[in-house]
């Protein structure tokens, strides 16, 4: 029987991970909590386009299209099929993420393959990919702008032409319509230009450039859209989550100090795992005496992975430095250098981009980046460490060989190396097995609230009087009670709520 | 150690994982219990004591009488098996609002009932329910019982 290729390999192990989170992603219900509201609005609008055009001059935001997707949605489930539409775009975006995910890694090899297996663990389990999976209002938007992200970086890696530069300018546009972190878009299209993958061209960028002064006008001058306040929302700070009065008392006169906080906090969550959403999570199970696994294995796995992309960063930078000026021209970064350097601006822009309030949803794109990074430093690792013949995208023999030469004081010995990469492998691995967790207890939690519903809404005169407001209402309700689900609540047995984070 | 070793071994836990956990959702799917969330009620008092309110709705609505008592089991919901009620369930679990749902959903506590549920728990989640609920002639003296 042949084998399959590293690439078909990699492909099916993409595939297995994401068809998972798609089958766990379908076994819950539609969120209730900020996504009932969406869709009622979505029932009383009368068309697409007044949704679209409806959700301009808001305050503090502009996300058009984040409306009209709703509405096109709801349509689409033709009075019926909510669960179906809703919950199996969300599946459907994932597994297409995942792909593309898959795609820019580029596997030609089998320590391209390990890599690749390793990336996949690093994408899923990292803390801030929840964000793309847990909740949905009723989409996903944080999945969509990473999915938006990594067909960015798809079209950069392809050979260009005009098609690829138009259809780099359309996602940009629809992402930033979507979201702010849309303007991320832009940042890998100019990242990877730099970096050196040109197949969005100097036009196409220069085109994208246009319609983000576009977007800037039209938000900041046209419509004065603010920026959000202190006052919108609770946001960690340090071992607590601050409520909106008491974030005005402790930063209304210098809210500066606070943003700044929210982006070095944003930064550190991809690099370290803490803090999370703004707040130490392990200091605050240290202080409270509670200092289990779920909180020890993220940042343990995160630090070593980071020290690891960083050692592979440096490597690439002497390695430059020592070549000459005009062979370094001539030359362009390899695979793993243009992650780097493309992870190192995305991860800058999204932190900034976070500045008024920590999430680690907001950072969902860094962290998917974060993990194209590992996959270059792993497999410059095991190139290193296994003494392979580089065959790797972009990997020259020489290159390798002055590489380890370089990287042998660092690491002090390459069988200690490569224990750290298989313990980092299973660290990673079993923080990406509690998505399956956090999905089984986020699944009955949208249930127990779509149970409760009723009685609370009655009893706090929210029900709604309109019939049809009411029958859709009741609707969604039986299609999130019928299905049996896994219960997470008794903790029985103990051990994954010690081992995982909700 | 080998390239190939080492390779295999950094690639092996993530390829293990990602197949445990789709053979985890296929076990759910064929046989209708998780493989590690496997607990099932056995009636509706233990449904309400798990606290599964998705479960209770099922069941009500296929049905089962929200004011009839079964077994519940040891651990469940008290150190023994008792007879219970679903709102004795609700209380004796400590969750003012399964006590709530279960009202919501045509449970009538008669007054004896009313009692064993105020004075199986001291919780006030439960308590501030009840008290809300009170049918005629119930006490709060648990001395009565």
């Amino acid at each position: 029987m042949p084998h399959p290729s590293p690439r078909a390999a990699a492909y099916g192990l993409a595939f297995l991970v994401s068809i998972a989170m798609a089958c766990d992603l379908l076994w819950m219900p539609v969120q209730l909590a900020d996504s009932v509201g969406e869709i009622l609005d979505a029932q009383r609008s009368p068309s697409v386009w007044a949704s679209f055009t409806g959700s301009f001059g808001t305050e503090a935001y502009l996300r058009p299209l984040r409306i009209a997707q709703i509405k096109v949605l709801f349509d689409a489930a033709q009075g019926q099929h909510y669960w179906l539409v809703y919950r199996g775009f969300h599946a459907v975006l994932l597994v297409a993420a995942v792909l593309l995910f898959t795609r820019a890694l580029r596997v030609s090899t089998i320590v391209d393959f390990a890599a690749a297996a390793f990336a996949l663990a690093v994408l899923t389990g990292l803390q801030t990919f929840r964000g793309t999976i847990q909740e949905a209002f009723p989409i996903n938007h944080f999945l969509e702008i990473l999915f938006f992200c990594l067909i960015a970086l798809n079209l950069a890696q392809s050979r260009g032409g005009i098609w690829i530069d138009a259809a780099a300018a359309l996602i940009f546009v629809m992402a930033v319509l979507t979201l702010e972190s849309g303007l991320l878009v832009w940042v890998v299209a100019a990242a990877a230009w730099a970096a050196g993958w040109r197949g969005i061209s100097a036009r196409g960028l220069a085109v994208m450039t246009v319609c983000l002064l576009g977007y800037l006008y039209v938000r900041f001058v046209y419509l004065s859209s603010g920026v959000p306040t202190l006052a919108e929302r609770s946001s960690g700070y340090l071992v607590s989550i601050l409520d909106p009065p008491e974030l005005q008392r402790r930063f209304g006169e210098q809210p500066l100090v606070f943003y700044g906080y929210n982006v070095a906090a944003s930064a550190m969550s991809v690099l370290f795992s803490e803090p999370q959403s703004g707040v130490f999570v392990t200091v605050r199970a240290w202080l409270d005496d509670r200092v289990m696994p779920r909180v020890v294995l993220p940042i343990a796995t995160s630090l070593v992975t980071t020290a690891l992309i960083a050692w592979a960063g440096i490597s690439r930078a002497r390695l430059r430095a020592s070549a000459s000026a005009r062979q370094a021209r001539r030359e362009p970064f390899d695979d793993t250098a243009r992650f780097i350097l493309i992870f190192a601006a995305v991860l800058a822009a999204n932190a900034v981009l976070s500045f008024a309030y920590t999430k680690d949803d907001i950072m969902s794109t860094a962290g998917a980046f974060y993990a194209l990074a590992a996959f270059g430093a792993v497999r410059e690792g095991l190139l290193v460490v296994a003494e392979v013949r580089p065959q790797a995208k972009g990997i020259r023999p020489h290159d390798t060989g002055r590489l380890k030469a370089l990287s042998r004081p660092v690491m002090g010995g390459l069988i200690p190396f490569a224990l750290v990469l298989v313990l980092l492998a299973i660290g990673w691995s079993v923080r990406s097995a509690g998505i399956h967790f956090v999905l089984r207890s986020q699944a009955i939690k949208h249930q127990v609230d779509w149970v409760e519903m009723p009685g609370r809404w009655r009893r706090n005169g929210q029900w709604p009087s309109d019939p049809a407001r009411e029958r859709l209402i009741l609707l969604l309700r039986d299609e999130a009670v019928r299905v049996a689900l896994p219960n997470t609540r008794v903790d029985r047995p103990e051990w994954p709520v010690r081992l995982w984070m909700e | 150690m080998t390239r190939e070793r080492i390779v295999t071994l950094v690639s092996l836990p993530s390829i293990l994982v990602f197949t445990g956990w789709t053979a985890m959702l296929a076990i759910a799917a064929v046989t209708g219990r998780h493989p590690i969330w496997s607990l099932e009620p056995r009636n509706l008092p233990e449904a309400v004591a798990f606290r599964d309110p998705g479960a209770v709705v099922r069941r009500i609505d296929s049905g089962e009488d929200p004011n009839r008592a079964a077994e519940v089991r040891a651990g469940v919901a008290l150190d023994e098996t008792a007879s219970l009620t679903p709102i004795e369930a609700a209380a004796a679990a400590r969750q003012g609002e399964m006590v709530q749902l279960l009202l919501d959903l045509g449970a009538s506590p008669d007054a004896t009932v009313w009692q064993r549920a105020w004075c199986i728990s001291d919780a006030s989640a439960v308590r501030d329910v009840l008290e809300a609920h009170r049918p005629p002639g119930a006490t709060e003296d648990c001395a009565v019982q």
